[in-house]
């Protein structure tokens, strides 16, 4: 559904796809020959035995500050996760997956997704430290959050697993045959290449870089993150939309 | 990422794919008939989904949710952005509430026990047993009922019982959640429920949470609360409670106190008002009355002078509420200099802790006295604000009034000039309805569970939404001799099998929430009404049908009490031509819209204590309006937000500030009462040593019925656990996560330890939630209650806790020794 309008992103993507690979080359290219993503093997620090990366010196790091070489260059690299130049696919071969892969902790489109990783269960203190400005460890993400002043986080979001140790009795109902409303796929455009209105209120979700951000799943990011003021051409989906502005309707 | 989790992926991504192609066929949500739904009402998206208003189907709060329905089934919930309540937003359960209709397990279909199992039966026979069960005694028949039964079904079953029966046997769950707040309402103002409202959380400066875990059972008020200050504003956060909980993250001030000494801490609140001079002499003058217990031990009890007031706190010096509450002199003090500050805004609230309490109304009363005493009323963020926990107590059994004393909009059955009203109202003859009250619930299961020769009056018992297998206090004596008592009968109506399903004679399958129409009323006095959105599963039904078919089934019997004094039939109902409708036939029930004709015919109750509702119409096209809703000359309808105050109230008299217009002594006055602290019933001892409290958790609602069945809250808070203090835990050798024995001299459950969790009690208190029926804390329980709401304390108790004997380990062999 992309392919009508992908011409018109080529040069702009081409352009950062060279700068990117220049820039990853130059670092890349300055350090160690790439890695097979086998542990570098230096007998001297006897690794063969741990199986662990030997911790450089200070020493050794003044004299040649890549020791780590094209592993931690890579692994930094990944840390940082795809840069805002970076190439977004555009062939929408991977959004099937990447909404299946999103709508797994969600009951339906629009509701609070559940938390993937143990929290503390006496405050929410502690789940800003990662989600207020959002970031990437390898493959896991945490999303900033997409509604701000809203302090209670527990509230919405539960563990996907139970924290009570030992779990001894089983969870006991059986299954619940509800089926939720399917994500949307496409927000409609007025002609092929318009800008896309949003396929979904935005209500709770007013900062759209958290999904759409360079740390998005792949089909869901902007290819323009550095626009900052995203309604200004994409109108908002105003189906679902409750704005006290349209007066005390029945609905 | 693995091969099975992308082959599911896959199959997700299909399945979706294939879903979104259907809809794209024209497929459109079942069509409800004219009185439920009306098609133009909803709101319909791009995405079929029809979405259409409804209150939250769980707690006190009110929130309304939107509802989106396609194919006849939800398929989605939002936050309602116009509900002022919730304001779009909604906590876990709420986001989750749609999915409590469709777990496998739903009931489907009428059951009678016959030899030990429930056997599927019509719904011919079962509206014939229950006819049957009541000709056997009509006196001896009981109804136990909910503060989630909707307005409608709350008044339907009064008339019925009160008005149809002349029997006065019935009374709500709330009765175990809210009557000491009733009790503390009526004995300060003279009049039930709050003054103030949910505005009053976003003007106060502070708010006291007295035995109150919002964070976790009002989530969306807390969070009204508490983003406040993500806005910039400053609030002061006062946790008075007996664990750490999530509440008490947010807050700057947790004062521990010891179990049932919260009556001490607010007797050391007024005592150094008066001491420091910082009492509102002039709100006290004009609007307060001093006031304490009678010998008789009457609700109202004996004036007192302000002298005898003064020398009675005497005693509450600091350092004696230390000492009897173990909160430390200062922090007594750091209250009485809020409450002695004028220029602040202070709301308190309060929910289970104060109510569940042997001492309830006591506690209710001085919470509501230290407010008056300071003058900390009846200006916006200046409330004592009471909270409940059932979407409609208010609503159903404390206005329309379900209990076993009490006929609708405030009155009682003990006043001849109310039961003659409702006479009047329902057209019924004279004398019908009995003066002498019936059983309040605890007495009603106690009736049921002694035989009837000694002197057991109570032979069958219809229970209707709600589970008093799981949480009656002490079941061992208030159901089990019952259950095994052949001549005693328990009928259920409810949506899933329960603890109470599993000892019922009869069950019969319930419509819930948007499977039938519906009015709640939540705890800021709002009324709310939703429509039916799809239909109920199986051969379930609405609990109003089950009612009125029972009643036309006596009818057709002859039985006198079911025609009022025209001899017509007492639910009798008609279309817009004025035509009866036999609403009794299940296919003829939604011809007309039985909700709206049941509510229009409680409407006139609603004046005498000037709690004035609006018709249903306008209900129907607003998210809830608070009473009294008062016509206003243009025809519109106006809300109220705070009662008693001039600047709010329309019926404060003209040139008075304020004026509490059903005061207990007819002059304007609310009472500040005094009521001493002294030791509750059963303390921990050598032999049990442990204060029990139970109570909820943010995932499930009350006996988890319905949010056990929903994956995402099930898998978040899969079972019950016991809270220990980590000190207690290293004492007796008791690992996180190990299995004990929690144990009271009533009865005993197991369950895991859970170390530094959710919250944590200090050293020699325990904490376990109720909502799971595999470990039914409720036959640890006590059931002795307070002596003015009848209301049983499940907040503290003596338990000790034992460590589990270690299974005896698995028989292996005996090794042969080898030879040398």
């Amino acid at each position: 559904m992309h392919a009508s309008h992908s011409n018109a992103h080529a040069a702009p993507l081409f352009l950062a796809v060279v700068v990117t690979l220049a820039i990853a080359g130059f670092l890349v290219g300055t350090g160690e020959p790439p890695s097979t993503g086998t542990p570098l093997v230096l007998a001297e620090h006897g690794g063969e035995e741990t199986g662990s990366r030997p911790v450089p010196g200070y020493l050794s790091l003044r004299d040649t500050p890549r020791t780590g070489g094209a592993q931690l260059e890579a692994d930094l690299l990944r840390l940082r996760g795809p840069g805002r130049l970076d190439p977004v696919d555009l062939s929408g071969s991977s959004k099937p997956l990447d909404l299946a892969d999103r709508a797994l902790n969600r009951a339906y489109a629009g509701a609070p997704p559940t938390i993937p990783h143990p929290i503390r269960q006496d405050s929410a203190a502690e789940c800003m430290a990662c989600h207020e400005e959002g970031l990437r460890l390898r493959e896991a993400v945490a999303a900033p959050v997409p509604h701000e002043d809203f302090a209670s986080c527990t509230q919405c979001h539960v563990v996907q697993e139970a924290p009570i140790p030992g779990a001894l009795i089983g969870h006991g109902t059986g299954h619940n045959a509800f089926v939720g409303l399917e994500s949307p796929v496409q927000g409609p455009r007025a002609w092929s290449i318009a800008p896309p209105v949003t396929p979904h209120p935005i209500f709770m979700r007013e900062q759209c870089l958290s999904c759409h951000g360079p740390n998005g799943r792949d089909a869901l990011r902007s290819t323009h993150p550095e626009r900052e003021s995203c309604t200004q051409c994409h109108a908002i989906q105003n189906e679902l939309a409750q704005s006290p502005l349209q007066g005390r309707s029945a609905l | 990422m693995s091969t099975d989790r992308r082959t599911f992926l896959k199959l997700s991504a299909m399945a979706a794919a294939s879903a979104a192609a259907a809809r794209a066929t024209g497929s459109q949500a079942a069509g409800i008939s004219a009185a439920g739904i009306s098609e133009d009402q909803a709101r319909r998206t791009g995405d079929g989904v029809a979405w259409n208003k409804a209150p939250c189907r769980f707690c006190g709060t009110g929130c309304h949710v939107q509802v989106g329905t396609r194919g006849g089934k939800v398929v989605a919930i939002a936050g309602d952005q116009q509900a002022e309540v919730n304001k779009g937003l909604l906590c876990v359960k709420g986001y989750h509430v749609g999915l409590a209709l469709y777990g496998e397990d739903r009931l489907r279909t009428p059951m009678l026990r016959n030899g030990g199992e429930l056997v599927p039966i019509s719904w011919e026979e079962a509206i014939g047993v229950i006819a049957d069960r009541i000709e056997l005694d009509p006196a001896g028949f009981a109804i136990y009922g909910s503060g989630q039964w909707t307005i409608p079904e709350g008044y339907a079953n009064l008339k019925f019982m009160k008005g149809g029966l002349s029997n006065n046997h019935i009374d709500p769950n709330a009765r175990l959640c809210m009557a000491s707040a009733v009790t503390g309402f009526l004995a300060t103002y003279g009049v039930d429920e709050p003054a103030g409202c949910y505005d009053d959380l976003d003007a106060a400066d502070v708010v006291i949470l007295w035995g109150n875990n919002p964070a976790e059972m009002h989530p969306v008020l807390f969070s009204r609360l508490i983003d406040r200050r993500s806005r910039g504003e400053e609030i002061t956060l006062i946790d008075i409670g007996t664990r750490r909980t999530r509440s008490t993250a947010h807050a700057q001030h947790y004062l521990e106190f010891k179990p049932h000494s919260d009556l001490a801490i607010a007797n050391g609140i007024a005592h150094l008002l008066l001491k420091n001079g910082t009492w509102d002499r002039d709100f006290v003058a004009r609007n307060c009355a001093f006031r304490r217990d009678d010998e008789k031990g009457t609700l109202n009890g004996e004036a007192m002078s302000f002298e005898d007031y003064v020398a009675a706190l005497e005693s509450y010096t600091p350092a004696e509420v230390e000492r009897i509450s173990g909160v430390p002199a200062e922090k007594i003090r750091l209250l009485a200099d809020l409450f002695g500050d004028r220029s602040l805004r202070i709301t308190s609230l309060w929910c289970m802790g104060a109510n569940q309490h042997t001492r309830g109304t006591a506690i209710n009363s001085l919470i509501h006295g230290v407010h008056l005493l300071s003058g900390h009323f009846g200006r916006p963020g200046d409330a004592p604000t009471s909270l409940t926990g059932q979407p409609s107590a208010c609503g159903t059994v404390r206005e329309v009034g379900t209990l076993a004393h009490t006929l609708p909009g405030g009155r009682v059955v003990t006043n001849d000039k109310h039961r003659q009203y409702t006479e009047e109202q329902w057209r019924l003859p004279a004398g019908r309805i009995n003066p002498k009250p019936g059983h309040h619930t605890v007495a009603m299961f106690e009736a049921w569970s002694k035989p009837k020769k000694e002197g057991g009056d109570i032979h069958t018992i219809w229970v209707q939404v709600t589970n008093p297998g799981q949480t009656l206090p002490n079941r061992n004596l208030l159901l089990e001799p019952g259950v095994k008592d052949p001549d005693k009968f328990l009928i259920c109506s409810d949506v899933y099998p329960t603890a109470t399903t599993a000892i019922a004679d009869l069950v019969l399958p319930s419509a819930m929430w948007v499977e039938k129409n519906g009015m709640y009323g939540n705890s800021e006095r709002r009324t709310q009404q939703w429509f039916k959105q799809v239909e109920p599963p199986g051969q379930a039904r609405d609990d109003v049908w089950q009612l009125i078919a029972v009643a036309r089934e006596l009818y057709d019997r002859g039985h006198a009490g079911m025609k009022d004094k025209d001899g017509r039939f007492l639910f009798h109902m008609a279309d817009a031509q004025g035509r009866e409708v036999p609403v009794w036939r299940w296919e003829r029930y939604y011809d007309i819209n039985v909700d709206r004709a049941l509510f229009e015919e409680y409407r006139p109750f609603s004046r005498l204590k000037h709690k004035d509702l609006a018709p249903y119409d306008v209900y129907a096209q607003a998210r809830g309006l608070r009473w009294p809703v008062v016509e206003q000359p243009d025809g519109t309808w106006r809300e109220t937000r705070f009662r008693f105050a001039a600047f709010d109230d329309p019926y404060v008299a003209k040139g008075r500030e304020i004026e509490f217009y059903h005061s207990t002594t007819d002059d304007g006055r609310a009472q500040i009462w005094f009521r001493p602290y002294g030791d509750p019933p059963e303390m921990p001892d050598t032999d049990f040593p442990f204060w029990l409290c139970t109570g909820r958790v943010l995932e499930h609602w009350h006996s988890g019925t319905m949010t056990r069945r929903i994956p995402q809250l099930r898998e978040a808070m899969p079972q019950a656990y016991v809270e220990m203090n980590r000190a207690d835990a290293k004492r007796l050798g008791i690992q996180n996560g190990e299995q004990v024995r929690v144990e009271s001299r009533r009865g005993a459950v197991e369950v895991p330890v859970w170390l530094g969790g959710r919250g944590e009690p200090p050293p020699g208190s325990v904490f376990v939630p109720f909502f799971d029926e595999r470990t039914p804390i409720n036959l640890v329980t006590l059931h002795l209650f307070d002596p003015f709401s009848k209301q049983p304390d499940y907040k503290k108790c003596a338990v000790k806790i034992s460590r589990l004997p270690p299974s005896p380990p698995p028989q292996r062999p005996t090794p042969q020794r080898q030879g040398a």
